[in-house]
């Protein structure tokens, strides 16, 4: 970022804090308020009052600007604040303005978080944030049965396909997670879908953008896109919220060209043109985790439920907070690669949320999320009263 | 001040490495490279001195047009000026000749101070900075942790770790060599925009070899690698304690332990 695009966010973000009225009906919502000490610069508008503060008073250097790093980068981005923001206020922005303070500092070599350094650099060489080989992103499909590799085909080159797969890094590197992506298979495959998985695909960028790391995000929409394009798709399904997030409204090439679809909407349509149909009923209590960009960023709040109500009929509990009011699981915003200060966990409070409403399934669909919860579960003793499951893996096990 | 920050390019270690088919060298076709990780605990001392006590920092490094990424990410991080000493990458130099073509660059320019990561990420030596003291007959403090202060009489007070946890603090006379340990501080980060946009403002001084008054007669390896070999991968097996009571369990652990002599 140039110095002067620099300065013309700062004069952005004032003015949009500007804009504040301090009504502090953002607190209400915020996750990060409900899980560190609570202070007034650990929720929204005092988290936006500091970075006014920071720029108008030149504070971004030194010790106050690490300071400010650490409470800008606490912050999940779940977008519950500019929500309530929105109903009960002025309409901040308030995500966008965290994130472009992050930008600011990323540019000022004061960000990101010490931890989320080697996150961005397995980013730029590997084209994942984990650190693994990039030749062995595909190597998961060594692991699928083969006579469900007969409908997939992998895109090296030349071929198209009408549907892409867009696996996303966790699911294609994170092995306890593998029964995600196998699941969606299984289900593609009882549709008899034409699809396909890239060989090259990449980050989708979304933790690169959420740290701050814009250039970087730009480098992997652009390589995404031409492969995606290549391929002739029509529609990309996505497994994480966060690449359908990343392509429905940061792709700008994209977007408008392809139907994007995250998997819960895409097998929500299937069941409802009668191509998907349950035969084996749930009949343990389950509860549905809304992840947040898919719910809070994207309004895509019914179709998992469709399904998860198909499935286990009245057996499909609420939590007391859901659709829009749910509480975010912690994993987001670059936070899932770094230790931030958490006097509860948040995916403990959501964990003991499902319980209290009678579950023994919380059902995400979202490979963050799914992570963020099987820990909340370990780490608050209840493994033996609930387990955590994808929405896929339901809906594969009930056809 | 001038300080000067010595810079070295290895391969990162996320992919597999391979060697080559005399089993000399490791195989440098598709591997990836970075700076040595130890080196940018060093280059961010010197920024950090700069910024605090104000000096100009020189990075420096011997290498191909690779090496050119690794200085270029000095310029951006700050760094005032940038030396790339041309080598033909496939010709094998050993420290000592890495060590002698800096000390032909170094000892003709002013310096306060020298800075080089404790040890290569690729070779783990930790060679380059002591023999460059000695080239340039200057003192050196290898694994320092930390800068207690800068004397305006030209000196360094700095503290060394040694083993088990034991650390020695001493005063070092300027101009000197100090060899940095990771985690004296926390490298920064500089972002793939910064990168890009520094190539268009700054140029790396280029000296070929040709440029340097060195006596290349006698330039030779001092050392040879003879062969290099890949750790065995072991076949590590997980095994749950049983016992039906913490007493039990713990019993059983120490059987275990004993039957393989490690109790």
């Amino acid at each position: 970022m140039e110095d002067q695009n620099i300065e013309d966010s700062e004069a952005q973000i004032l003015d949009m804090v500007s804009r504040c009225r301090n009504c502090n009906y953002c607190y209400s919502d915020c996750p990060l308020f409900e899980s560190t000490r609570g202070l007034p610069a650990q929720g929204p508008s005092g988290l936006t009052t500091a970075i006014y503060y920071a720029i108008r008073w030149n504070l971004l250097e030194g010790k106050d600007a690490e300071d400010l790093r650490d409470l800008l980068y606490s912050c999940t981005t779940c977008g519950s604040c500019e929500l309530r923001c929105k109903k009960s206020a002025t309409g901040i922005p308030i995500v966008e303005m965290i994130e472009a303070s992050r930008r600011i500092l990323l540019e000022k070599m004061i960000g990101p978080l010490p931890e989320q350094v080697k996150v961005l650099e397995a980013l730029e060489m590997e084209g994942n944030p984990y650190g693994e080989p990039e030749e062995k992103r595909t190597n998961w499909l060594e692991e699928i049965d083969e006579n469900l590799l007969e409908q997939v085909k992998v895109i090296k080159g030349e071929e198209q396909v009408e549907t892409m797969l867009f696996v996303g890094c966790t699911a294609s590197y994170e092995r306890d997670l593998l029964d995600i992506p196998r699941s969606i298979m299984k289900i593609m495959n009882h549709l008899d879908t034409n699809y396909g998985i890239l060989k090259q695909e990449k980050c989708c960028g979304d933790p690169a953008l959420r740290i701050g790391e814009a250039g970087l995000f730009e480098q992997l929409m652009e390589f995404n896109t031409e492969n995606l394009k290549n391929a002739g798709a029509k529609r990309v399904v996505t497994i994480s919220p966060h690449c359908y997030n990343s392509f429905k409204k940061e792709y700008h090439n994209l977007k408008d060209e392809l139907e994007i679809k995250h998997y819960t909407e895409f097998f929500a349509d299937q069941l409802e043109a009668g191509n998907l149909v349950i035969k084996k009923r749930l009949h343990s209590n389950i509860t549905y985790q809304d992840p947040c960009y898919l719910g809070k960023k994207n309004g895509v709040y019914e179709a998992p439920r469709q399904i998860l109500e198909e499935i286990a009929g009245d057996h499909f509990i609420e939590m007391e907070r859901n659709r829009a009011d749910s509480l975010c699981c912690g994993g987001g915003g670059g936070r899932i690669y770094a230790e931030v200060e958490e006097i509860k966990r948040l995916s403990e409070i959501r964990v003991q949320e499902a319980l209290d409403v009678g579950a023994e399934i919380i059902v995400t669909a979202c490979p963050w999320c799914y992570i963020q919860l099987t820990d909340g579960v370990k780490t608050s003793g209840n493994e033996n009263k609930i387990e955590v499951k994808d929405l896929s893996e339901l809906l594969a096990g009930s056809l | 001040m001038d300080i000067i920050v010595c810079i070295r390019q290895t391969p990162m270690l996320i992919d597999e490495i391979k060697f080559t088919a005399d089993e000399k060298s490791v195989d440098a076709a598709n591997l990836k490279r970075h700076i040595n990780e130890w080196d940018l605990y060093a280059l961010e001392l010197a920024l950090r001195i700069k910024a605090k006590d104000g000096a100009k920092v020189t990075a420096i490094s011997v290498g191909d047009t690779g090496a050119e990424e690794a200085l270029y990410y000095c310029l951006a991080a700050e760094a005032d000026e940038a030396i790339l000493i041309e080598r033909e990458e496939a010709k094998y130099l050993d420290n000592w000749m890495i060590a002698k073509l800096i000390y032909a660059v170094i000892s003709v320019r002013p310096y306060d101070l020298i800075l080089t990561g404790l040890q290569g990420e690729d070779d783990g030596c930790a060679e380059v900075g002591g023999i460059l003291a000695q080239l340039l007959k200057i003192p050196q403090s290898a694994v320092v942790i930390e800068i207690k202060s800068l004397s305006k009489d030209g000196s360094i007070v700095i503290q060394r770790e040694l083993e088990d946890g034991f650390s020695d603090i001493r005063r070092v006379k300027m101009p000197a060599l100090l060899t940095i340990q990771t985690g004296i501080n926390q490298p920064r980060y500089v972002s793939s925009m910064r990168r890009r946009a520094i190539k268009t403002k700054s140029k790396i001084t280029r000296i070929p070899l040709s440029d340097l008054s060195l006596d290349f007669s006698n330039f030779h390896p001092r050392k040879s690698i003879r062969r290099l070999i890949l750790p065995e991968i072991s076949s590590s097996k997980l095994e749950y304690i049983k016992g039906s009571t913490g007493t039990e369990q713990a019993e059983n652990l120490i059987g275990k332990l004993t039957e393989k002599g490690l109790f």
